[in-house]
């Protein structure tokens, strides 16, 4: 009998499971997953074999020549190269080595050495301070009294010996250039050549009325009191704002976090990340990219326009709050007209004014518009139960219906159940000029009920 | 002792391949780079082929 390894089949399960999951939850981003992950499948490949010709071994069964074929051999040189690109394209490393191989100089166990940085610059009332591309944390903070650009902190250098620390911190001179109206906030760490890496922790304290420009390559950003416009521009970087007066630009290729609150202008954040915390915002709020964690919103005083790569939301202003994760949307107290167009996220919208339209390849829809005159809406899932609430004393002209489940009636007395097909139903009435609302899944249940759940419990009571 | 030799044989390819995934998750992870440690699969592919011979000798 011939041996076959179980490698081949566990391949072909795990390539089905990607793309069912793909399939299933599209908003996963399982390309930057395997970006990051793929080494793993070396090693779980890799341990199946071992545990196989061990398994051979032990049962006394004759082993193979070789533990691995050379057709898999071909495979893993294969799946190299396709997951050092997908690493390389992602932008989570540039894994080209930009000085050449290392042959001799094995920099492994290199140490790390600390050099304090210091640094300051009269400058103008509302001076525009420029942070020059650098590697590290930057925390700026706006300061009434100050009239100068003052920057304190460290460089940590990694290097295997203390010399050659010394030679990198004395090659990458920090400095303030520029004059009194553009202070260019310059740490040269380029200047580096070699393994040894330079990052900065740099407290800076700037005047209030500052206008911020800063790039980074990899570190955090923390800006408090700027009463000028703030961009940042990044390749990874968490980002927190607090108390900004202008208008603020950010563009992340990724991030963990970016946080803003209270800020007078407006906020447009593009590129790719994980959790986005907007609050107070007096401008207008635009979002572009991919943002896989959770997204919330509170109190946004203008429009709130994001668009992702397969959700699109458009609220008109935002006195309550949004909360968006990767399955769930969840509203209440919004201004509308409010238009939400997403896959697959079970959806709970409760407060809303003007207009509602929503529309979803997959989940549920709960929506309890409690103020009136009551919201014109327009809502549609292919797949998914839809409940509705209305006010007893709302004026409406209403269509639901249901292409294949049960439309039920607990709303009572205008409404009326029509049974079009043998597999579904619409409930049609109208309560006299209100605004059309038309609910619709193509499968699944819809419910649709008086609002006031307050007002059922006494009841209840007074039954027991 | 021609069985520990084939054992030696058969093992040689999936522990190279884990060591191979080890490197390049760490790399991936930020720890170190894969640049910087890809000499250790040479070493461990010699340490390999010495125990084959050793094992060739005393069998």
């Amino acid at each position: 009998m011939r041996r076959t390894s179980v490698v081949g089949p566990l391949l072909l399960i795990g390539i089905g499971a990607l793309f069912l999951a793909r399939n299933l939850y599209p908003d996963l981003p399982l390309v930057d997953y395997l970006a990051r992950y793929w080494p793993y499948l070396l090693i779980i490949w890799g341990g199946l074999r071992l545990a196989e010709v061990l398994v051979w071994s032990a049962t006394e069964k004759p082993l193979p020549a070789r533990g691995l074929s050379g057709g898999e051999w071909m495979l893993i040189v294969l799946l190299c190269l396709f997951g050092f690109t997908l690493h390389a394209a992602r932008g989570i490393s540039d894994w080209w080595p930009r000085h050449g191989i290392e042959l001799g100089g094995i920099d492994m166990f290199g140490e790390s050495f600390e050099y304090p940085i210091s640094a300051e610059k009269p400058s103008a009332k509302t001076p525009r301070v420029v942070i020059e591309n650098f590697r590290g944390n930057a925390k700026i903070m706006g300061s009434d009294a100050a009239d100068m650009v003052k920057v304190t902190g460290h460089n940590t250098i990694r290097s295997l010996e203390q010399s050659g620390a010394d030679r990198a911190n004395q090659e990458a001179v920090f400095e303030l250039a520029g004059d009194a109206s553009q202070v260019i906030i310059r740490t040269n760490q380029d200047r580096v050549l070699g393994p040894r890496r330079i990052t900065a922790e740099m407290e800076i304290t700037v005047p209030k009325g500052a206008t911020i420009e800063a790039h980074g390559r990899n570190g955090d950003f923390d800006l408090n009191d700027i009463d000028g416009s703030v961009e940042i521009i990044s390749d990874n970087a968490g980002v927190r704002l607090n108390n900004i007066g202008g208008e603020v630009r950010v563009n992340l290729r990724r991030s963990d976090v970016v946080r803003a609150v209270n800020v007078k202008g407006g906020v447009e954040l593009k590129g790719r990340g994980s959790d986005v915390d907007f609050e107070n915002i007096a401008g207008q709020v635009s979002i572009e990219g991919a943002y896989t964690g959770t997204l919330q919103f509170q109190n946004l005083a203008r429009a709130l326009r994001f668009t992702g790569p397969q959700t699109e939301l458009a609220i008109e202003k935002l006195p309550g709050q949004v909360r968006m994760g990767l399955r769930q949307f969840n509203a209440s107290n919004l201004v509308g007209p409010v238009r939400l167009s997403t896959r697959s996220r079970d959806v709970e919208i409760g407060d809303f004014t003007n207009s509602l339209e929503i529309s979803l390849d997959r989940g549920d829809i709960d929506l309890r518009p409690g103020s009136l005159p009551l919201a014109k809406m327009d809502v549609h899932t292919r797949s998914g139960d839809i409940q509705l609430s209305l006010p007893p004393s709302a004026k409406f002209d209403l269509t639901a219906s249901s292409g294949r489940g049960e439309v039920t009636n607990d709303f009572g007395a205008p409404l009326k159940i029509e049974r079009e097909s043998r597999r579904g139903a619409t409930l049609r009435g109208s309560t006299g000029g209100g605004p059309a609302v038309n609910v619709q899944t193509d499968r699944g249940a819809v419910t649709v009920r008086k609002a006031g759940a307050e007002e059922a419990k006494p009841l209840k009571k007074i039954e027991q | 002792m021609n069985g520990g030799n084939a054992l030696m044989g058969a093992i040689r390819g999936p522990v190279m391949l884990i060591l191979l995934g080890v490197l390049v998750a760490m790399d991936h992870a930020g720890a170190i780079g894969f640049t910087r440690t890809w000499p250790v699969l040479l070493i461990v592919f010699g340490v390999f082929k010495l125990a084959e011979r050793a094992g060739v000798k005393s069998s």
